[in-house]
C-alpha cells in the first residue's frame, strides 16, 4: 500500500500516564505530498507529531517510514530514515550562535562539500540570516528563530519535514516566508507534514488534512474539499 | 604590592584545581542534569592511586618524570574504570532525576571513603616531589613544583574550554547541555554523548587530584573540601555555566587567599559561604545560570 518514503501510522495510541492523548489513530502521507493536521488546543497534534519523531513513547499501533518500522525508535535514528522535525517553541540550542546551530543541524552529514551546499541552500532561502550568524539564537526575534529552526531542520537534507506550529505568534510577514519556504522544498521533493492550528493557513498550503478532535481522526480528505465543508468551515474558519 | 603578587599566585594556583574540578561537575550536571557528590571521591582515589603506584615504581624509575607519567596513567585509568562502573550501574539510569541520584551519590561517597579506608589506610601517603627548588619570577619566589603544576592545569583547561567550543563532539556536548530532545532531532547519539561527558568528568577529577597530590597531604578525604569548594563555585557561577565554572572558582580561591592571609582561614571559609548565600539571594542562578 505505502509507496516508498511515505509515511504510515496505524491505530495509534499514546498515554501520558494514565491519560490517553491520542486513541486509534491512523493516518498516511504520500511521498511528495503536503498533509495538514488540524485541530483545536489539546487535540493530540503535538502529541501524534512527537509520537512520529520518537519523543513521547506509543502504547499502541505502529509507525512505518518508506515500509520500514520506526515504532518507539529514538529520535536519532528516526531522523537517520530522513525525518526531520521543526518543533513546537522552536526549541533553539539559545546559548550557541545561529551558525552553530545550523551546524548542528548537519550533525549527521559527514561530507563536508554537501553541509556547505546545504549552508548555501539555507541561507538562499533565509537571506536574512546571513547578517545574523554569529549572534545568539536566543538574541533573535520570534519570527527569526522560527527561521533558523527551519533551516537547521533543513540542514539534515530530510526526505521528509514535520513542523509543529510553524507559524504561531508570527507576524504576517514572517508567516509568508516560512510558508514560500515549504512549498519551495515541497517542490523539490520534500514531503510535507504540518501542524496548524490556524486551519485556514492549513487548508491552503496543503494537499490533504485530517482533523483530530480529542485524541482521535474525526474527518480527512483533501484540503480543497475540506475548505468548502460546512462543518469545517463552522468549526475551525469561523464563518 | 609584592604581597598582592604572592597572593594572586597562590589564588591562581588554587583555582586551578578547583576550575578542573568544577568543570567536571558542570559537565555531568550539564549532560544528565544531575549532581555527583561523588567526584571528590574519584578525585581523592586518583591521588591515592598516583601515590601507590609511584611507590611501586620508585625502584625501578626512581621518581623522576617517567614515574610520574605512568603513576598518572594509572591513576586515570583507575578512575575511569571506576567511572565507566559507576555509570553503567548507576548514574545511567538516574539521569534528569535529582532525587534517585542524590541519593546515589551520597551512598557512593560513603562507599568510596570506607573502601579507600580499608585498602590504602588513614594514613598520610606522601607523593615525593616532582622538582625541588624556587625560582624568581616577577619579583615573587615561586616553588618550581607548584609552577609546573599551574602550567599544566592552565594548559588542560584551555584545551577543554577549546574542545568544548570549537570541536564536533563539543558542540554536540553543549547542544545536549542546552536541551537534549532538541539535540537528538539533529541526529545526535544523547547516550553516548552523556557517557563521554562523564568519563570526561571523572578524568578531569583524576588528573586535578594527581596534580594536587604532590603539594598536599593525600588521604582517603582530600577529596572533601575540594568537593565543597567545587560546587560552591559552580552554584555562585551558574550550574550548567563553563564560564561560571571558571569564573566562579577563581572568586573562591581568590577570597580563599586573600581574606585567609589578612584576616584568617577560618574567616576566609565564612566569607566564601557568606558569598554563596548573597549570590543565591540576589541571583538564584548564578552569575551565568542562564539556560
Amino acid at each position: 500500500m505505502a509507496s516508498d518514503h511515505a509515511l504510515a501510522v496505524r491505530k495509534l495510541s499514546v498515554s501520558y500516564g494514565p491519560v490517553p492523548a491520542i486513541t486509534d489513530v491512523s493516518l498516511e502521507v504520500q511521498s511528495g505530498s503536503i498533509v495538514s493536521l488540524i485541530g483545536a488546543n489539546g487535540a493530540g497534534k503535538s502529541t501524534l507529531i512527537k509520537a512520529i519523531t520518537g519523543l513521547v513513547k506509543v502504547k499502541a499501533g505502529e509507525i512505518a517510514y518508506g515500509g520500514k518500522p520506526l515504532t518507539n525508535r529514538q529520535p536519532n535514528i528516526i531522523l537517520e530514515h530522513g525525518i526531520a522535525l521543526v518543533p513546537e517553541g522552536r526549541r533553539l540550542f539559545g546559548s550557541m550562535t545561529v551558525r552553530e546551530n545550523l551546524e548542528m543541524g548537519a550533525y549527521r552529514i559527514a561530507d563536508a562539500k554537501k553541509k556547505a551546499d546545504l549552508f548555501d541552500a539555507c541561507l538562499h532561502y533565509f537571506p536574512d540570516l546571513k547578517v545574523k550568524l554569529p549572534s545568539l539564537a536566543n538574541s533573535l526575534s520570534g519570527g527569526q528563530q522560527q527561521m533558523v529552526a527551519v533551516a537547521r531542520a533543513l540542514m539534515s537534507a530530510p526526505s521528509m519535514l514535520l513542523l509543529d506550529e510553524p507559524t504561531i505568534g508570527l507576524a504576517p510577514a514572517f508567516v509568508n516566508v516560512i510558508s514560500r519556504v515549504m512549498r519551495d522544498i515541497h517542490q523539490q521533493g520534500v514531503t510535507v507534514l504540518l501542524v496548524e492550528q490556524n486551519a485556514e493557513v492549513a487548508l491552503r498550503v496543503s494537499d490533504y488534512s485530517y482533523v483530530l478532535e480529542s485524541g482521535a481522526v474525526v474527518m480527512h480528505g483533501r484540503a480543497e474539499d475540506l475548505l468548502h465543508d460546512p462543518d469545517i468551515k463552522k468549526a475551525y474558519l469561523g464563518l | 604590592m609584592q604581597e598582592v603578587f604572592q597572593l594572586l599566585f597562590t589564588a591562581l594556583q588554587i583555582s586551578a584545581v578547583y576550575i578542573l574540578f568544577s568543570l567536571g561537575l558542570t559537565l555531568i550536571f550539564g549532560v544528565l542534569k544531575v549532581v555527583n557528590f561523588a567526584h571528590g571521591q574519584l578525585f581523592t582515589f586518583g591521588a591515592l592511586v598516583l601515590s601507590l603506584t609511584m611507590g611501586a615504581l620508585a625502584p625501578s624509575l626512581g621518581h623522576g618524570w617517567a614515574a610520574y607519567l605512568v603513576a598518572g596513567l594509572a591513576g586515570l585509568a583507575a578512575c575511569l574504570a571506576v567511572g565507566l562502573v559507576i555509570y553503567q550501574f548507576g548514574f545511567k539510569r538516574l539521569e534528569r532525576d535529582m532525587t534517585g541520584s542524590f541519593i546515589l551519590s551520597a551512598g557512593l561517597v560513603l562507599l568510596f571513603e570506607g573502601l579507600m579506608l580499608e585498602v590504602f589506610g588513614g594514613a598520610v601517603r606522601p607523593v615525593p616531589a616532582l622538582l625541588e627548588g624556587n625560582v624568581q619570577m616577577l619579583g615573587l619566589m615561586v616553588s618550581r613544583q607548584r609552577l609546573v603544576l599551574l602550567v599544566f592545569a592552565v594548559l588542560l583547561t584551555a584545551a577543554i574550554l577549546t574542545l568544548l567550543r570549537y570541536t564536533r563532539f563539543g558542540k554536540a556536548l553543549r547542544a545536549v547541555a542546552i536541551d537534549y530532545e532538541a539535540a537528538m532531532l539533529q541526529g545526535i547519539a544523547y547516550r553516548r554523548i552523556a557517557l563521554y561527558g562523564f568519563l570526561m568528568a571523572c578524568a578531569l577529577a583524576a588528573t586535578a587530584g594527581m596534580l594536587i597530590a604532590p603539594v598536599a597531604a593525600v588521604t582517603p578525604t582530600l577529596g572533601d573540601a575540594y568537593l565543597v569548594k567545587g560546587f560552591i563555585a559552580v552554584v555562585v557561577g551558574g550550574m550548567g555555566s563553563i564560564v561560571g565554572a571558571v569564573a566562579g572558582s577563581l572568586l573562591i580561591a581568590l577570597l580563599e587567599s586573600f581574606v585567609g592571609f589578612y584576616f584568617d582561614p577560618s574567616i576566609a571559609n565564612l566569607a566564601i559561604f557568606v558569598i554563596v548565600m548573597v549570590v543565591l539571594l540576589v541571583k538564584p542562578k548564578g552569575f551565568f545560570g542562564n539556560d
